[in-house]
Parts: structure tokens; sequence; C-alpha cells
């Protein structure tokens, strides 16, 4: 159930947004006003019309109040022109305020929010969500405020005309009055299980999209057949019921606006009789059309408005995650050094707090140092760089980074000063160049063609139809999974970064390819403070020190020598020997 | 059936509606003459009458045809999903995700539009004027030709200018997916997004894009703002004709204020279905291109099962003789005139460059890429007859990039099967290597997954992707670099196991580590589309080519190692 408490308070929000437009708001009103004026006019002139000169048989009189009535008929057509532009120009500034700022928002968000958040979610907080707001606050509150005006000046138009008769009209209301609370409140529900469904059907065509090769390969489809039967039966059902309402609502407006007129001709037969003067029937009638028709309108976007509702309820939820990690007020400045000195004291950390994945991790790595990561998957390499990126913050412990706690310093200008080349890089659409580029301002042809050289890329840049134009499909679906690790080892090359983090980049790639790269490997991280994850020993053995992490811990630590020495745990891992 | 009695019934709702003014008048001209009561009650209980007729066949009429229209609705999107499962994987490599969803929902809802609505209010609008000018005539022929008159210019403007709204719809529809797909991008590439800063280059870009899907939609609101306004205006003339041409023969005694008032409710009752063909032609439109882009999907090819054959049982014994493979809207080969045996009981090792085509050759070995007939046959059958679903009996594959669903392990590893056996999902994860990793989920192997497989360590998730091959009784098992994210130790392990499976299955095992091929029957080195060479990994390492040059790459650290253990010893 929605109070009104709660309605309250979602409109109270978009006030600022609308308040950015209120010229616009208010000339929106100001011209509605207008064009209801020119409508309400209308009967009123045919009233006149007839029962000043039809009935006294004055022709020239009649064709002075058709030229008038033609003059009103114009300008509502050009006031109705100018208000409809200016309102969808007003829906439009507000959807793009709204879009923008949910998408600095997404920006801001903590990577934790996404980890929890199924991608079609946010999507249509972004997409359709604010489409939904947009339609609710431009066709809603500004129409809506029109239509209450017109509905008003039409009222009064009535009394003024003739107040026994406006009475006999207005007698039908409460039966209008009880129809709408009950078809409301049918179609509430029934909407409700419409949206249900529909996302539902969303998440399963999204899954068996993304997961064609997975489901022919595993015969899973009957299985997806059934689910969705599921959904889109549910879809069918709710919808049904939303007709129900809707077939019975339409004929009780029929009721009552036919009983309207009934009424007004019994009131006119007992109390005027033929004294009544005929004109004003036709513009009573004309009266009751007009009465009746915003209100129809009103009840026909009750559905738009509970789904913007909904919606406004879900993009302010959006806007009030709690943003990026606590950032302090005021950052520290951040030292500039060259080289970056990394610094775990006790950390402890879970991306689920109850659930620690790194536990008591203390390391130093000094500036200009080259260390490497080892141990089996899932032992927590991968989230420590996660943490010192601040992509996630920590549950215990401290992690300082040039000497100053990591909470104090601006997050982008950390990440700024780090190249992290990711296990699974992620390409968007777009082409092969602006993947290099992502579209940083002064990267230009030559520095992509640059680096592409350095990291071999463009040997097989070089293959493709369009080369450094190739189009890339959703997420390199058309690439080997090396030659999308070989981009995103380019982009890095790319960058002028402080730390060099390389998460298993050549996982995927062929000896002989990576001897090659070697060279660019060994340049990025020259003169620079970096960190290797590799299972490979030529790759660990170039390093200063090794790291060895096992179940979240940092076991192990020294040069290949030492660790080797030790006869622990890292000599199993070591590839295995004759 | 349903959708005929619903026309029924709106035809009987337009000749209702089409009597009750009629009583109107019948009153009006019995006050303003005589005024009897009893006249008047008869009236009244006619209109009334007519009302009720009204309402019940409204009723039906709406519950039926719109009632058809949400089951056409329903069906068109079981069959648009039934095909999605029918087609093969292929499909869905040249095509995106987003794009694909928005066709099955946004231009479904677009063809339902034009099936419910549609398909009412033009029947509706027609019947409505046909059976409203009869009484128009009677009443006055001068004013109906007049109102025939203005139909006709109002009507021929909108079949004639609503077209022209066409092009700018679809304009809006194409910025608006561009948006949709940009934010589908981004979110999905947060990370990198955040680890690049790239927050503010994506703000200025996304302000772009929108400022440009702005420009399309004020457009099309330019026009439509004019047009519908217009159409409106031009109807709204029939008030005026209806005072001035009306009046005039209400003054010459041609027709009595009673008449008039009828002759003007019957216009006010027409104005709505003639307006709203204006907005039911738009609706037709987006139906219509709406239904192209749904028959793209409905319409593309798939393979016929009817006439398939299955794999005939025995050892298996896969060939391959001179496979080639070219991507569609491709010029270049992939493979090249590759040939190769795989046999019951083998391991096969495939190495090669990144691009070499291994994923390639993967995908052609269990149907996911289909080859050309004479090219790859299993058991003496070539697999370009048999069925996808039947082949997926005989043959597996641990994808380099796996799709993970958003579901528990266990679900992710028994994929399709409502009930699988704990043990048998269990042990399938332990030769995945992937005991320890659960035992450290709270949930153990019911531990729900992130969305495709974001709570998973690379490693962990590869190791997923190969249980879930271990755990089907597959006879071809083909690892498509499935061991790169996992350390040596459990690649060991993995390789283990997998040889301990090998009496009953033949694995093919793609890799770039000489770790993972050396103890393979055979190896198979690949390079740019061409088998180079091939051999056991002893007779390898004995020629000068690719694969001795990688294995001394690899070599180089395996020796640094037994050196330095040597010299520890
Ligand atoms: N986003 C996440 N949400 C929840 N758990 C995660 C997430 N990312 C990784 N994990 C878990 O954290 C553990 C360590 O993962 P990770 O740091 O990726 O390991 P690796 O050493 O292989 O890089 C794994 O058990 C993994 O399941
Ligand atoms: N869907 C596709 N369409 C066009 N070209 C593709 C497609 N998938 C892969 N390729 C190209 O085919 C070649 C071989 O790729 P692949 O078999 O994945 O190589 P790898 O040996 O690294 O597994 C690469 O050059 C790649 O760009
Ligand atoms: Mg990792
Ligand atoms: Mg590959």
């Amino acid at each position: 159930m929605k109070t009104p408490d709660k309605k309250k308070r979602l409109f109270k929000r978009l006030i600022p947004t609308l308040r950015k437009h209120v010229r616009l708001a208010v000339l929106s009103v100001l011209l509605m006003i207008l064009v209801d004026l020119a409508g309400v006019l209308k009967p009123w002139l045919m009233k006149t019309g007839i029962d000043r000169f039809v009935r006294r048989g004055d022709i020239p009189g009649l064709t002075r109040i058709g030229l008038i009535l033609a003059a009103v008929l114009i300008a509502g057509f050009l006031l109705q022109v100018i208000f409809t532009i200016t309102v969808q120009y007003l829906g439009q500034r507000l959807l793009f305020d709204l879009r923008m700022e949910l998408f600095q928002k997404l920006m801001r968000l903590p990577a934790s929010y996404f980890d929890k958040t199924p991608l079609g979610k946010t999507l249509t907080h972004i997409t359709s969500d604010v489409e939904a707001i947009r339609e609710f606050i431009s066709d809603g509150i500004v129409t809506v405020t029109g239509d209450i005006l017109k509905i008003l000046f039409i009222a009064a138009a009535m009394v003024m005309l003739s107040p026994r008769l406006a009475l006999a009209a207005f007698l039908t209301l409460p039966v209008f009055v009880i129809a709408t609370g009950i078809f409301r409140k049918s179609i509430r529900s029934g909407f409700r299980d419409v949206r249900k469904a529909n996302s539902d059907i969303n998440t399963v065509l999204t899954e068996t999209i993304g997961g064609a090769r997975e489901i022919q390969l595993f015969q899973t489809k009957e299985e997806r057949a059934a689910a969705f039967e599921v959904c889109n039966h549910s879809y069918l059902s709710a919808y049904l019921r939303v007709i129900q309402a809707y077939a019975l609502y339409f004929p009780v407006l029929e009721i009552v606006s036919n009983g309207g007129m009934i009424l007004i001709l019994l009131t006119a037969h007992f109390f005027m009789g033929t004294a009544l003067e005929p004109g004003v029937i036709f513009a009573f009638f004309a009266y009751i059309n007009m009465f009746f028709f915003p209100l129809r309108q009103m009840a026909e976007k009750f559905n738009l408005f509970q789904a913007a509702m909904a919606a406004t309820e879900r993009v302010f939820h959006l806007l009030d995650q709690p943003e990026q990690i606590s950032e302090v007020a005021v950052p520290a400045e951040f030292p500039e050094t060259g080289k970056l000195e990394i610094q775990f004291q006790n950390v402890t950390f879970g991306y689920d707090p109850a659930q620690p994945i790194l536990k008591n991790v203390s390391f130093e790595i000094l500036a200009g140092e080259k260390v490497a990561f080892v141990g089996a998957t899932g032992s927590g390499k991968t989230t420590v760089i996660k943490l010192i990126n601040r992509l996630y913050d920590i549950g215990d412990g401290k992690i300082l980074i040039n000497g100053r706690e990591i909470r104090e310093l601006p997050a982008r200008s950390l990440r700024k000063r780090i190249a992290t080349i990711p296990q699974d890089p992620f390409l968007f659409t777009g082409s092969i160049a602006d993947n290099i580029s992502l579209h940083r301002p002064g990267i230009s042809d030559s520095d992509i063609r640059l680096a592409a050289e350095k990291s071999r890329a463009s040997h097989f840049i070089e293959t493709l139809p369009n080369r450094f134009d190739e189009a890339i499909l959703e997420s390199g679906k058309r690439l080997s999974a090396g030659q999308r690790q070989l981009l995103a080892f380019t982009r890095a090359l790319t960058s002028e970064p402080e730390l060099v983090i390389l998460d298993e980049a050549t996982a995927n790639i062929d000896s002989e390819s990576e001897h090659l790269i070697e060279a660019a490997v060994e340049e990025i991280t020259r003169e620079r403070t970096a960190i290797i994850i590799a299972h490979r020993l030529s790759t660990i053995r170039r390093v200063d020190r090794i790291f060895v992490f096992h179940k979240g811990k940092l076991v192990e630590s020294g040069t290949h020598e030492e660790l080797l020495q030790k006869n622990g745990l890292y000599c199993r891992f070591l590839p295995e020997k004759e | 059936m349903a959708i005929s009695v619903g026309f029924v019934f709106l035809v009987l709702q337009n000749y209702t509606i089409s009597r009750i003014p009629a009583y109107m008048r019948g009153m009006l001209d019995e006050i303003t003459g005589a005024n009897r009561l009893p006249v008047i009650l008869n009236n009244i209980k006619l209109a009334l009458l007519f009302t009720a007729l009204t309402v019940i066949s409204m009723y039906a009429m709406r519950k039926l045809i719109i009632g058809v229209s949400r089951k056409i609705e329903f069906q068109l999107r079981s069959d648009i999903f039934a095909k999605f499962l029918r087609l093969d994987a292929m499909f869905f490599r040249f095509r995106e995700t987003g794009d694909l969803v928005s066709r099955s929902t946004n231009d479904l809802n677009d063809v339902r539009t034009l099936l419910g609505p549609g398909m009412m209010y033009v029947p509706n609008s027609l019947s409505r004027i046909a059976l409203f000018l009869p009484i128009m005539f009677s009443l006055s022929p001068r004013l109906m030709v007049w109102v025939i008159a203005l139909i006709t210019v109002v009507v021929v403007m909108i079949v004639f200018l609503m077209p022209l709204l066409r092009v700018r719809f679809r304009q809006v529809q194409e910025a608006s997916a561009a948006i949709h797909a940009r934010v589908w991008q981004d979110i999905s590439g947060i990370e990198t997004i955040k680890l690049h800063t790239l927050e503010k280059v994506e703000t200025d870009r996304f302000a772009k894009l929108n400022q440009w899907y702005i420009g399309k939609q004020m457009d099309l609101v330019r026009y439509r703002g004019f047009m519908w306004p217009f159409f409106v205006f031009v109807f709204s003339l029939a008030e005026l004709l209806i005072l001035v041409v009306g009046g005039h023969q209400v003054i010459s005694g041609a027709m009595t204020i009673g008449q008039l008032l009828q002759f003007n409710i019957l216009v006010s009752y027409l104005t709505f279905p003639i307006l709203s063909l204006g907005w039911v032609m738009s609706l037709i439109q987006q139906g219509i291109s709406a239904m192209g882009r749904i028959s793209e999907i409905l319409d593309a090819p798939e393979e016929n099962h009817e006439d398939k054959k299955d794999i005939p049982d025995g050892e298996l014994a896969v060939k391959v003789r001179g496979l080639s493979f070219c991507y569609p809207k491709s010029k270049e080969m992939v493979l090249k005139n590759i040939s190769m045996d795989i046999q019951e009981g083998e391991t096969v090792g495939i190495t090669g460059p990144i691009g070499c085509g291994k994923s390639t050759l993967a995908e052609l070995l269990i149907g996911i890429l289909q080859a050309k007939p004479g090219m790859i046959s299993i058991n003496g059958m070539d697999i370009s007859e048999v069925s996808a679903t039947r082949l997926g009996n005989h043959v597996t594959l641990v994808p380099q990039d796996p799709f993970l669903f958003t579901r528990t392990i266990a679900e992710n590893i028994a994929l399709g099967e409502t009930a699988p056996e704990p043990e048998a999902v269990l042990s399938a994860a332990k030769k995945a290597g992937l005991e320890k990793d659960l035992a450290a989920f709270p949930k153990g192997i019911n531990e729900m997954v992130g969305e495709r497989g974001i709570t998973l360590s690379g490693g962990q998730k590869q190791r997923v992707a190969i249980a879930r091959a271990l755990y089907r009784p597959a006879s071809l098992l083909v690892l498509d670099d499935a061991l790169s994210s996992v350390d040596s130790r459990t690649e060991a392990k993995i390789l283990q196991a997998l040889s301990g499976e090998k009496q009953e299955r033949a694995v093919v095992i793609i890799s770039h580590r000489i770790s993972a091929l050396k103890n393979a029957d055979r190896i198979y080195v690949l390079d740019e589309g061409r088998v180079m060479e091939s051999g056991t990994h002893v007779e390898l390492i004995g020629k000068d080519g690719l694969y001795r040059k990688l294995a001394q790459l690899q070599q180089m650290e395996g020796e640094a190692v037994s050196e330095q253990n040597e010299g520890k010893a």
C-alpha cells in the first residue's frame, strides 16, 4: 500500500529537478490554461448562437457568432501546438537531467553494488524508469494540473449557465467516483503482477541469449522452456485481469455520461419546460463530454502514474545507495613521488563482511620494487589487487599508499597512477582503436599504433579487414581470448602509471607471443613498482620478491632462491619438474 | 472464434450508440413543445434500454478482442523463445544480446498493440461511420454532406501525413536503443571504467548521446505536436458547420432544434473514433515494422531435426579430414585443410599461437560451429547429419570463457537437470579440483553464483565449467584452454583425474602449457589455421619446429628450477 505520505515524499524529491526548469513549467501551465479557456468558450458560443440568433432567425447575427467561433477554434489550435511542443520539451529536459544524474551516480557507486545487483535491473533504472518519470511529469503533473483547472472551468461555466441543470449533471459524479475507486484498486494489483512477470521474462531471456552456447551444449532446453512458460503464463493471466478491469470500467463511463444527459433533460422538463432555452442543452451536453474526457484520461493514466511512482521509488533508491567507500570530506593531496609504495597492515577483508576472504594480511612493497603473487586460484590474489585499487574498502587493518592511509586519498587520482591489466579484460562495443584509447583525451592514433606495436597486438590487428577500425562486437566475442588479453595489455601501454599490476595477464597467451611481449612488460615495469600475478615461472623469476598466498593468508615471502631453500608451500606451486 | 464474436459485439455496440441520440432529440422537442411527462418517460426508458445494450456489448467487445490480442502475444512470445532454443549458437555469435532482448520485448509489445487496439479501433471507426451516416442523412442531407467532406479531409490527411512520422519514429527508436546499449556496456565494463578512471570521459560521452537523443525526440515532437492538433482542429470545424449551416436550416424550418441536437450528439460520438485513426495508423506502422524485426528471428534458418541421425554406438573414433573453415561475413580462412584422428582412450593435445584457430577447431568438433559435410565424422557418421542435441550426448566442451548462470554451483554443474544426484555432482566437482574451494563457501556446493560468475575467481569459474563437462557422460571431452587460470598444482591434479577417466572417453586438451600437453598421446601444433606438425611430445621435441621452440621457452623455467633444486640438494 502506498501511503499518501510516501507519495508526498517522492514528489518532494522530484522538486529540485523540476525547479531547474521552473520557467518552462510555468509557461506550460499558462499555455494549458489558455487552451482550456478556448475549449470552454466553444460550447458557450454555440449556446449563444442558438438562443440569441437561431431561435430569433437573426441570420447576420448567426454569421457574426460563426466568425467568432472560427477565431476561437484557430486560436485554440495554435495554442495547442505551442503547448504540446513546450511541454514535451520540458519533459525531455527533465529526462536528460535525471538520466545524467543517474549515470553520474552509477559512475560513483562502489564495486560492491554491482556485485549484488543484476545488470538488467540497473539498466532498467537508467532507461525505462526515467522515461516513466518523464511521462509522469510532462503527461502527468502538467496535464493533470491542466485537467483539474479545466474541470473547474467547466463546472463554473455550467453553474453560470444554469445552476439547476448543473446540479443535475453533478448527480452522476458519485457513481463515477466509486467506480473509479474500484477500478483503480483492481488494476493496481494487476499491473504490479504484470511488472513482476515482465522482469522475470527479461531475466530468463537475457540469460538464455547470453548462455546460448551452454544451453545447446548441455541440452537444458526443456528446463529453460519450462521456466519461461511459467513467467509467460503469469504475464498473460495478470494482463487478462487488467483487461477485465478496463472492460468493466469503460461501460460504466458510458452509463455515467448518458445518465447525466438524461438527468439534465429531466430537470429541464420539471423546472423549465417550454421556457427552456435549447442552446443551454447543447452547451451542457458538450460540457458533460468535456467534463468526463479528462477524468477518463486520468483513469487511463493510472497505470502510467502507478508505474511512474514505482519507477520514482526505484530511481531514488538507486540515488540513495551509499557511495564509493567512505571518502573523507577533504581528501589529502596525493603525494607526488613517481613511484608508489604500498603497505598492508593486518588487512582483513571479505566481500561479505561475515566471510573474510583475506585474513590478517601484512606486507610492504617498496617504491620501484617488483613483486610476484603466487598461490592457488581462489587464494585471494585478485582480491588484493582490487583493494589496492580501492574498489572495496577493507574491514580491519590499514592500507598505506606512500605512507598515507588509502581512505584519505581520492580514489580516482589513486587509480590514475595504477595500470591494472585484469584477468578477464572487458572490451567495449566499438572499434579496436577506441578500445585501446578508451576515448581518453590526449591519446592520439600514433600513440595507439605504437602501443599496439609494443604489445604485438598489431600483429593480429593488421590481419583484420578494417585494422584498427574493426568493430568489436559485444565483449569481443569475435576475438580469441588471447587477442583480448593483448588488447588489454595494449591499453595499459598507453598510460604512464606509477604502479603496474599484471593479473594473470598472459594466461591465455602462448609462450612464443609471451616471449615476444616480454620486452613490453620489461619496459612498462622498468623504474616502476610492479605486481605480477602469474603461474609461470619464467615470469615469476624475474621479480625482486615473491609473495605466496594461501587461503587468504600471506604465508611466505622472499626471493625465488630464499623460498626454494625454505622448501615450503612455494615449491609445491612450481611447475612440475620432469 | 472469440474474435469474430468480439466483432459482432463491436457492431452491436455501434448500432446501439447510434440509436440513443434520437431519444434525446425526442425529449428536447417535447420539452420545448408540449412538455408532456409520459412522452419524456417513454424516451428515457428507450434511452436507458439502449444504454444497457451498449454497456453489455462494449464489455464483451473489449474483453474478447483485447483478450485475444494478449493471447496472441503470449503465443508469439512462446514461439520466439522456442525459436531461440532451436537456433544454433552461431546465430547468437553475430548478434548483441540487448538487441535480441529488445526485439522479443519492445517489438513484441508493438505487435500486440497492433493486434489489440489496432484491430479494435479500425473496424470500430468504420462501422460507426457506416451506421451513423444514414441517420445523419435523414436529419439533414446538407449538413451530412458537409460533415462527410470534413471526415474525408481528415482521413486523407491522416493517411498521407502520418507516414511522415515513421522516419522520425525510427530515428527516435534508434537513439533510444543506442542509449540502452551504451548503459549496458558501461555497467558491464564498470570495473574497467573505474580502473582507467574513465568516469568523466564516459559521462561526457553519455551526455552527448543524450543530447542527440533529445534532438531526435524534438524532431518527432515538432511534427506530432503540429499534426495532431491540426487534425483535431479540422474536425472541430464540424461544430462551426452545425452552428452556421444547421442554424440556417433551423431558421428555414428544414430541421427542428431537437434534430440539430441529435445531429450534434452524433458528430461528437464520431470525434474520437475518427481522430483515433491517426493514432491507430501509427500503431499499425510501428506494429508492422516491429513484426519485421521479429520475423528476422522467427525466420532465421535453423537445423532440421526431422531427418537428422544419431551417432552409432561403439568405440569412439573421430575423424577430421581436410577441414577448412571461414566465419560468415569474413574472407579469411581461419582453418585450412586440417586432418586429425581421435580414438577412444586417447588424450590429444592441441597447441599454437593465439588466434591460430584452436577455439574454432574445438567448436567445430563439438558442433557449435558447423563444418561442411565430409569434414568431421564420429564413429563413421558425418556430424553435419547429426542434430545438435544428439551430438551433445557424445561430445562436450569446456569453453575458454564459460558462461555461468545465476544459480547455485550445484545447479551450474548439473545444468538442465531438475533433481540431480548430489553424489554425482560432488564427484564431478571433486574431479575438477573444486573440493577445497567449496569448503570455503558458506553454503558449499549450494552457494549462489553471482551474475555471470562475478563472485568467483577466474580459476574457480573455469573449474565449475570443467565439473559441468565431467558430469556428463559424453565420450569426447574438449578442454579449450580450460586450465589457463589454474595454478600448476591444481592443473596437475585435474589432469590426473582426467587420465583416470580416459578409458571411457577421449580427451582433447587445448593449451599453451607444455606441462598440460606432454602426456598426450598425440599433439597437433597449429599455426595460422594449419597443422604444422603432430606427434608425441618426445617426437615433436626432436623436430626443429614450433613445438620445440615453445617447449624450450618453457623448458628454461623448468630447467632453472631443476638446477636450483639440484644446487640446493
Ligand atoms: N565479487 C565477489 N563477491 C564475492 N566473493 C568473491 C568476489 N570475487 C571473488 N570472490 C571470492 O573471493 C575468493 C578469492 O578470489 P580471488 O581473489 O579472485 O582469487 P585469486 O587468488 O584466484 O585471484 C574466492 O573464493 C572467490 O570466490
Ligand atoms: N565469430 C567470429 N567471427 C569472425 N572471426 C572470428 C570469430 N571468432 C574468432 N574469429 C577469428 O578467428 C581466428 C581464430 O580464433 P580462435 O579460434 O579463437 O583462436 P585461438 O587459437 O586463439 O583459440 C582469430 O583471428 C579470430 O579473430
Ligand atoms: Mg585471480
Ligand atoms: Mg582460443
